[in-house]
């Protein structure tokens, strides 16, 4: 492409839009202007998470195995630099800079209400300038095993990867995403260079940027800057998962008040990964089933079961979906329990229309009040291009949805088979 | 946009609290507030702005901080689980429901050594409304109906109600107890202000909380509104109602208000040192100083500069230095509390480099006594102060969270006011100020399972 390509996606009922830019590198990017507002949020993230430990490159022959935690491990590796570090740079514009990792993506960012154009030029220059040694990418190995050791005595977080390890047999979602320090030691700074020339392909990446900016600004800036890259492109490749569990309990013992669970329904109805029409009427379910206005909160609230922690959760991802409820119980069994019980009978009756029209209503609000934070915003445009969604799209899913929808898929969901409990306790 | 696990990751490099710590606010100021004295202790602060895709009312009371904490903290959760009108939880969240999605949020807070409770609620604004209904005047009959006509029987709160609350309360106490890192920065302030009220936990404790009855929680209701300092915040939206509910509710009581004067310790003698072991991973290490502050304004801008070079954000000393460059920790941050004049320094690390961390983190404080930091890095300070003030006006939420957080202030500031004054700062200023800092309080809390093993 010699050209960059750009479109403007409107929405109605918000009264604005975002420019869709195929740049001329070959790279996706996303700018949504919001000129009432004093701050602006950029984020360069790559389609490449914690479970892209197995892939294929478009240029080889082989699959290529990594060691778990690989991702998170580079993110943070880019920082570095030969001279000034990237944070070291930030300082000097007064950006408030930061970068994660989740199971599917890795993003850096950063929040500024000045220099935008000096802060864009040092995010697109250092994800784009790869430095590491062996010796750095040892010390790093000391840094990262903190962090690991930091989120092991996080109740929540070991709650939720013991529920997952019932859940998979084999998908690497059940992995920390910071992996081990075992397989963390395994990592090298020629592995790093490698997952780095695959996965940071420009072609696998999005940019976009939100808040006080405009569209001749970004691509000042990215024309500049951003030069294409080889034409490469990436596969995912997931073992395959059985549809049954591993097991249906998992109990670990940490220094904790009230005892912390999750409960889980591995759920399998959607092909490689849902739709929005799925993951939208699968929160709604959620929501009816156990949230704040159900008879069943009320119930386990009144006989002392859960607390102001428990939540609802339709957590899906490439190859994986399951239905969490978690928080904290002094009888963790008996909430599984009552969750169960209560599925069942919504499964006999059917959702009614009073009950769905409410949630609808709810989800609707939610979804323009998350257009107030430009960060949810960038972010959202990153996560919906890597998911091939266009980001307001789901204003309209959730007017057009149907209730007859929702109910035949309740149909296919929460089978008790396939429940895991996971609880942390004293 | 979806908001799922995947979008609670591991987030890097910079400390956990340099994340949740809020960071928005106003460059050209759009919004306009008003401020309207309409009793002897009842103030309305009104912003308005267009624009906003959000707006929210709240009432915030203001006790002395005392013995009665645990009583006067579980009143806004009781106000907001029911009312006369919406009876119990269900039909309070489907009124919230149907107003598209409004969150009621409860703060329980401390401003120096007096209570605030606040309860606020949260909605989209009137233009997105589907049937044409005003979503803003709604949700403002309903913050008045739940503070102002609770449920009662027997005319008092009901027993139901109240027991449920103290218990998810008590959890709501138990789980920072479960937190590490929260149980580290509650003991160190435990020691540190031993003899000080500031020392009492917002929510008081456990115990007393058992001890609430429906009586006396209803007395500590009505002393509430009797002798509180009252704050009403409407920020964004279309209230129209707001003064005349007001007057309704509120103009016709008599009130006593008495709070706390709070006492500022400026330097410390003797340092307090205290450790406990328990079976974690990782070890926590929380050191408290004193700033040398006689009240909240007494060199403020200085001292918040010298704050964060020193451990305020990505590129201070503790980061830099004692995480970056000696690998000690994997979170060592320094956080300022202006209301009281003190500063906490936390840290996560193995439990037997807790000497090591805690000489790098004292020698980083001598680097700034010495004047050993350039001019580049005053500025950077600067700077991120100053962008996290200015982005202070992106939402209806955070201009009216600046101006509540100031119910104790004799006066309102704008976040503009404070940016002037942080570029004023020189570098003498820092020096003097990191020369009042004397440490107060160590508290270690130590991992006995296999990350506490010397290696």
């Amino acid at each position: 492409m010699s050209e960059n390509v750009v479109k403007y996606i409107e929405n109605e009922i918000l009264g604005e839009g975002y420019y869709s830019i195929d740049h001329k590198s070959g790279l996706k990017i996303l700018v949504y202007p919001k000129p009432e507002f004093t701050s602006t949020y950029a984020v360069f993230g790559t389609k490449y998470g914690s479970i892209d430990t197995r892939f294929k490159r478009s240029d080889r022959e082989s699959f290529t195995e990594i060691p778990a935690g690989t991702a998170h491990f580079l993110e943070h590796k880019l920082f570095e630099s030969e001279e000034l570090d990237a944070f070291q740079r930030y300082a000097k514009t007064g950006a408030s800079a930061n970068a994660y990792t989740s199971f599917d993506r890795t993003c850096y960012l950063f929040a500024c209400t000045g220099h935008f154009k000096e802060n864009f030029e040092i995010l697109l220059d250092f994800v784009r300038h790869p430095y590491f040694t062996e010796e750095t990418v040892q010390k790093e190995q000391g840094i990262i095993g903190q962090e690991i050791d930091m989120y092991k005595d996080s109740p929540e977080w070991e709650c939720l990867f013991n529920l997952l390890e019932c859940l998979y047999h084999k998908h690497p979602v059940k992995i920390d995403i910071a992996g081990t320090k075992e397989s963390i030691s395994e990592i090298t700074a020629e592995m790093l260079f490698s997952c780095y020339e695959t996965f940071y392909n420009l072609s696998n990446m999005a940019l976009a940027v939100a808040g006080k900016t405009t569209v001749e600004e970004v691509l000042e800036v990215a024309d500049r800057l951003l030069e294409s890259d080889e034409n490469v492109t990436v596969q995912r490749a997931f073992e395959k998962e059985d549809e049954s569990i591993v097991k249906n309990y998992a109990e670990k013992k940490l220094p904790v008040g009230t005892p912390v669970f999750a409960l889980g329904y591995k759920e399998s109805f959607f092909n490689e990964s849902c739709t929005l029409e799925e993951e939208i009427a699968m929160s709604l379910m959620l929501e009816i089933i156990a949230g704040q206005i159900s008879p069943l909160y009320k119930e386990l609230l009144d006989e002392g079961l859960i607390n102001g922690s428990f939540s609802t959760e339709f957590f899906n991802g490439h190859n994986y979906a399951a239905c969490l409820f978690s928080g904290e119980s002094v009888n963790p069994s008996e909430v599984a329990r009552k969750i169960n019980s209560c599925i069942k009978a919504l499964k006999k009756n059917g959702i009614t229309e009073e009950q769905f029209e409410t949630v609808r209503k709810k989800t609707y609000g939610k979804t323009v009040r998350a257009f107030t934070d430009i960060d949810t915003v960038a972010n959202g445009l990153v996560v919906s291009h890597f998911e091939n969604e266009e980001l307001f799209s789901e204003f309209e899913v959730i007017k057009n949805l149907k209730l007859s929808f929702v109910n035949e898929l309740l149909k296919k969901c929460f089978n008790e088979d396939k429940a895991a409990l996971s609880v942390v306790k004293n | 946009m979806k908001k799922e696990w995947k979008d609670l990751p591991y987030y890097d490099k910079i400390s956990l609290n340099y994340i949740v710590k809020p960071r928005k606010w106003s460059g050209t100021v759009k919004y306009d507030l008003q401020n309207k004295k309409i009793s002897e202790g009842v103030e309305l602060c009104t912003v308005s702005a267009e624009g906003f895709k959000t707006a929210c009312a709240s009432l915030s009371f203001v006790m002395p901080l005392g013995e009665k904490a645990s009583l006067y903290a579980l009143v806004p959760n009781v106000l907001t689980r029911s009312c006369k009108a919406y009876p119990d939880v269900t039909s309070v969240e489907k009124k919230l429901a149907l107003l598209y999605g409004a969150e009621v949020i409860v703060d329980v807070g401390k401003s120096g050594e007096n209570q605030v409770l606040k309860i606020e609620v949260s909605c989209i604004d009137d233009r997105f409304s589907i049937d044409g209904e005003s979503i803003t005047d709604e949700c403002l009959k309903l913050l008045f109906q739940m503070i102002f006509e609770p449920r009662l029987e027997n005319g008092t709160f009901c027993s139901d109600d109240v027991e449920s609350e103290k218990r998810l309360l008590a959890e709501r106490l138990m789980a920072e107890n479960s937190d590490k890192r929260t149980y580290a920065k509650n003991r160190c302030n435990e020691i540190m202000f031993e003899n000080e009220l500031y020392g009492i936990h917002r929510y008081g404790t456990i115990e007393d909380i058992e001890k609430i009855t429906p009586a006396s929680l209803f007395e500590a209701y009505n002393e509430i509104l009797q002798n509180s300092k009252i704050l009403v915040c409407v920020s964004g939206g279309n209230f129209s109602n707001v003064e005349k509910l007001l007057e309704e509710y509120i103009s016709d009581k008599s009130r006593n208000i008495e709070l706390n004067e709070t006492l500022y310790v400026e330097e410390c003698e003797d340092i307090k040192y205290v450790k406990e072991q328990e079976e974690v991973k990782q070890g926590k290490l929380v050191m408290g100083f004193r700033m040398g502050m006689k009240s909240e304004d007494d060199n403020y801008a200085a001292r918040r500069v010298m704050a964060d070079l020193f451990g305020g954000s990505p590129h201070s000393k503790l980061f830099t230095v004692v995480r970056e460059k000696m690998s000690l920790c994997y979170y060592c941050s320094a956080v300022m509390f202006r209301q009281k004049g003190v500063m906490l320094v936390q840290s996560g690390i193995e439990s037997y480099n807790e000497e090591k961390a805690k000489n790098a983190i004292l020698e980083q404080l001598e680097d700034i006594k010495n004047g050993k930091f350039s001019d580049d890095d005053i500025a950077s300070s600067v700077k991120s102060l100053e962008d996290g003030f200015r982005s202070v006006s992106d939402s209806a939420e955070s201009v009216a969270n600046w101006f509540t957080s100031q119910v104790c202030s004799n006066e309102f500031l704008y976040p503009e006011d404070f940016i002037e004054q942080f570029k004023n700062v020189t570098r003498e200023d820092i020096i003097e100020a990191a020369k009042a800092v004397t440490l107060d309080t160590v508290f270690m809390l130590e991992g006995i399972a296999e990350g506490g093993v010397e290696e």
